[in-house]
C-alpha cells in the first residue's frame, strides 16, 4: 500500500509561539485598526487584529505575522527581540530632548500698532515706552540663554511689534552672535513682525545680520484686514507691500508668513490657501487659535468649537493636495510635522507637541521686563494676571535657579504624556505631546482631563485624518508627503524615485 | 422604562441610563475604570458596592437635549454598545501592557543609558591608591603639572 504524505499544513505548529513587543492600538473606524509599537513602526490593518494578536490566533506564516514580526510587534523563536535595535529607535524619536533649550524667546516690547482682537500678546498702545525691554535685561537675557547645553540656538524676536524696538534688537543681535561665537555655539536669528514699521534701513540691518522674518498674512484683504485693524484699515495692503519689499531685500527664502484662524477664517479655507499660493509661499500652516491674551477677552469673534476647526483643516489639507497635484509646491506645516514623525524614525523641533512638553525643556520665554516664562503661551496668561508659569526673572534668578524651581519642577512632572491619564494608552502617544499650560489655561489643572481637552480632540482628529491617508496607500499622495518631510519639490522626489 | 438587554448583560433603566453588570473573571477593575474615565465627558458614571461578585456601572447620559453645540444628541442605545467596545480594548490593552512591561522598561532603560543619563560617575578615583601615595610616582607628577 503506497504511503500517503500528510499536507504541508500538518507539519508547521499548531499554534502561534510568539512573544508580544510593547505595543498600543486604537480603532480608525468600523473596518481598520492602527496598531504603532514603542518605537514608532505601525500597521493599519482590518478590525480584530489586535485582539487576534493579542490572544496568539495569528496563523504563523501570514501575510500579518510576517509583518508584524518585521516591524518588531510581535518575536518568535527564528527572531530576536533586537533590544538595542529598539533602543536606539527611541531615543532617535526622543533625540530632541539632547541639548536641552535650543529656542529662546525675546519680548523686546509690547507696544504695537495694530489692534488684532486674537491677539495673543496682549500688546500695549504706541505711546507706553515703559513696555521695552531695558539694555542692562537685554545683557542678562543673551547671558542666560547661553548657559543652555544646546549646540545650536535659535533666538527669536518677538513683540508687540519687535521692530518698534530696533535699538533694543540692535543692541541684542551682536551681543549674542559674539557670546554664541565665543562658546562654539551656532545661532539662527528670527524676527516676527507684520513689518508695518520696517524701514529700508532696517531691512538691510537684518539682510547684513543674516536674520530671518516671519510675518503675518490671514488670507486675502477682505479676511486680513478684518482680523488685524489698524489706523487706515489697510493692514493686508501694508503687509503685501512690505512682503515684497522685505524679499527684494532679504531674499524670497528668509520671509515667511503665519495665518492665525479666526471665525471668519473657518469660512474661508480655500480663500486663504489661494492666497498664499497668489503671494509665492511654499508653506502654510492651518493652526487653531491660542486661548490666551486678547483672544480670551474677544471669544465671539474668535472662539469657535473645536470641531469646525477640524471642518476646517480638512477641507484645506484636500485643497492643498491638489494645489500640489497640479504641480505647485505647498506644504501644510501641521502635516509636515506629524508625518515627519510617523514617516521617519526622528521627532522634531516643534515645541508644542512634544513629550516631555517643550515648555522650559525646549523653549525659554525672555519678557521685555526681564521675567522668565516657560513658553510664549506661559507668558500670555501672566499678562491675563496668572503667574503659574514664570520661572523667575534674569535679573534675580540663575540658570540653576529657573531650573530647579517649584514653577518649572511642577510643570515637569505632568510633561510626560507617557505617564497622563488618557495619554498612556493611546496609539498616538509617540506622535502626539503634552501642553500643561494649555491644560491649565483652559481646564485649571496642569496634568488636564483628556476626553473634553481641545488639546488631545485636536491631535488626535487630524492624526486619525492623516494615518486614513496613509493607509490608502496613494502612491502620488505619499510622494507629495515625503516632499514636504524633506523640504524638497515634488519634482526632486519623482526623479529620485526608483523605476 | 426598564428593558433588559442581555447581549451586552445590561439594563436600559430609562432613555438616558443603564446599568451594566460586568463580569470580574474577564474585565480587570483596571479595563472598567478607564473605559469610564474615557466616557466621562459624555455620562455621569457610578460603580457601587455590588451584593454579589459582579461589577455594576451605572451610566447617565449628561446631554438629554438637543443643543446649539450638539443638536444630535447620543442616545443610550448608542451609547452602550460603544462603551462595550473601549471595555473590551482597555481589557487588551491591559494584557499587552501585563505582558510586555519588564521589555519596555529595559527598552527605555537601555535608550538612555547609553547616552549617560542614567550612570553616575563611580566614586573616588580609579587610581592605585599605593602608586598614588608614592613620592616620585607619575600619579605625583601629573598631578603637580595640572596644579602649575
Amino acid at each position: 500500500m503506497p504511503r500517503i504524505f500528510h499536507p504541508l499544513e500538518a507539519y508547521s505548529n499548531s499554534a502561534a509561539e510568539y512573544r508580544l513587543l510593547p505595543f498600543r492600538f486604537l480603532r480608525l473606524d468600523n473596518e481598520a485598526e492602527l496598531l504603532v509599537n514603542e518605537v514608532g513602526e505601525f500597521v493599519v490593518s482590518p478590525k480584530g487584529t489586535a485582539q487576534a494578536l493579542v490572544r496568539k490566533q495569528l496563523i504563523p506564516g501570514s501575510d500579518t505575522y510576517l509583518t508584524l514580526r518585521a516591524k518588531q510587534f510581535i518575536t518568535d523563536d527564528s527572531s530576536s527581540p533586537l533590544l538595542d535595535l529598539l533602543a536606539t529607535k527611541y531615543r532617535t524619536k526622543h533625540s530632541f530632548i539632547e541639548g536641552f533649550t535650543k529656542l529662546h524667546i525675546f519680548v523686546v516690547t509690547l507696544r504695537c500698532d495694530h489692534s488684532c482682537h486674537y491677539c495673543q500678546v496682549s500688546r500695549q498702545t504706541m505711546d507706553k515706552n515703559t513696555y521695552d525691554m531695558g539694555l542692562d535685561t537685554a545683557e542678562k537675557s543673551v547671558e542666560m540663554m547661553m548657559k543652555s547645553p544646546a549646540q545650536h540656538l535659535t533666538l527669536e524676536l518677538q513683540g508687540g511689534e519687535p521692530l518698534l524696538a530696533f535699538d533694543v534688537i540692535r543692541h541684542i543681535v551682536p551681543l549674542a552672535k559674539r557670546r554664541a561665537t565665543g562658546l562654539g555655539k551656532a545661532l539662527d536669528i528670527v524676527v516676527t513682525t507684520n513689518l508695518a514699521n520696517a524701514t529700508d534701513d532696517m531691512l538691510y540691518y537684518l539682510r547684513d545680520e543674516n536674520i530671518k522674518v516671519s510675518t503675518s498674512l490671514d488670507g486675502p484683504a477682505f479676511i486680513h484686514n478684518a482680523n488685524r485693524p489698524r489706523p487706515g484699515n489697510n493692514s493686508y495692503e501694508l503687509t503685501i507691500q512690505n512682503i515684497e519689499r522685505a524679499r527684494k531685500i532679504l531674499g524670497v527664502g528668509k520671509v515667511a508668513a503665519l495665518m492665525t484662524t479666526t471665525q471668519l477664517s473657518l469660512q474661508h479655507p480655500i480663500e486663504i490657501i489661494d492666497e498664499y499660493v497668489r503671494r509665492g509661499f511654499h508653506s502654510i500652516f492651518l493652526r487653531p487659535i491660542s486661548p490666551y491674551g486678547f483672544a480670551v477677552k474677544t471669544k465671539k469673534k474668535t472662539g469657535y468649537q473645536i470641531d469646525d476647526f477640524l471642518k476646517f483643516y480638512r477641507t484645506g489639507l484636500a485643497h492643498i493636495i491638489r494645489i500640489n497635484q497640479d504641480g505647485y509646491n505647498l506644504a501644510e506645516v501641521y502635516a509636515k510635522i506629524v508625518l515627519t514623525k510617523i514617516m521617519t524614525p526622528y521627532g522634531t523641533g516643534f515645541v508644542d507637541l512634544q513629550s516631555p512638553a517643550g515648555a522650559g525643556i525646549n523653549v525659554l520665554v525672555y519678557n521685555y521686563d526681564g521675567d522668565v516664562y516657560a513658553t510664549d503661551e506661559a507668558r500670555m496668561l501672566a499678562e491675563m494676571g496668572d503667574q503659574t508659569f514664570r520661572l523667575g526673572n534674569v535679573n534675580t534668578h540663575s540658570h540653576k535657579d529657573i531650573f530647579t524651581g517649584e514653577p518649572f519642577l511642577s510643570l515637569v512632572s505632568a510633561s510626560c504624556n507617557q505617564s497622563l491619564s488618557g495619554c498612556s494608552d493611546c496609539a498616538f502617544q509617540l506622535f502626539c505631546g503634552s501642553d500643561p499650560v494649555f491644560n491649565h489655561a483652559t481646564q485649571g489643572d496642569m496634568v488636564g482631563h483628556r476626553p473634553p481637552s481641545d488639546f488631545c480632540r485636536r491631535h488626535m482628529q487630524v492624526m486619525k485624518h492623516l494615518f486614513g491617508m496613509i493607509s490608502e496607500r496613494d502612491p502620488e499622495l505619499m510622494r507629495i508627503f515625503f516632499a514636504w518631510i524633506r523640504n524638497s519639490s515634488l519634482r526632486e522626489i519623482c526623479e529620485g524615485a526608483p523605476s | 422604562m426598564s428593558s433588559v438587554d442581555d447581549s451586552f448583560g445590561c439594563e436600559i433603566d430609562s432613555e438616558f441610563s443603564a446599568t451594566i453588570r460586568l463580569d470580574p473573571r474577564i474585565y480587570s477593575k483596571e479595563a472598567i475604570l478607564k473605559a469610564c474615565y474615557w466616557s466621562s465627558n459624555i455620562a455621569y458614571i457610578h460603580i457601587p458596592e455590588a451584593p454579589d461578585e459582579r461589577l455594576v456601572v451605572r451610566i447617565e447620559l449628561k446631554q438629554k437635549v438637543p443643543s446649539l453645540e450638539n443638536p444630535k444628541a447620543l442616545t443610550i442605545g448608542e451609547f452602550v454598545p460603544e462603551f462595550c467596545n473601549s471595555l473590551l480594548d482597555f481589557e487588551l490593552r491591559r494584557q499587552v501592557e501585563a505582558e510586555t512591561a519588564s521589555i519596555r522598561q529595559l527598552i527605555l532603560a537601555k535608550a538612555f543609558s547609553e547616552s549617560g543619563v542614567l550612570e553616575d560617575e563611580p566614586v573616588g578615583t580609579v587610581v592605585d591608591p599605593v602608586e598614588e601615595g608614592a613620592p616620585g610616582s607619575l600619579v605625583q607628577i601629573i598631578k603637580a603639572d595640572l596644579n602649575n
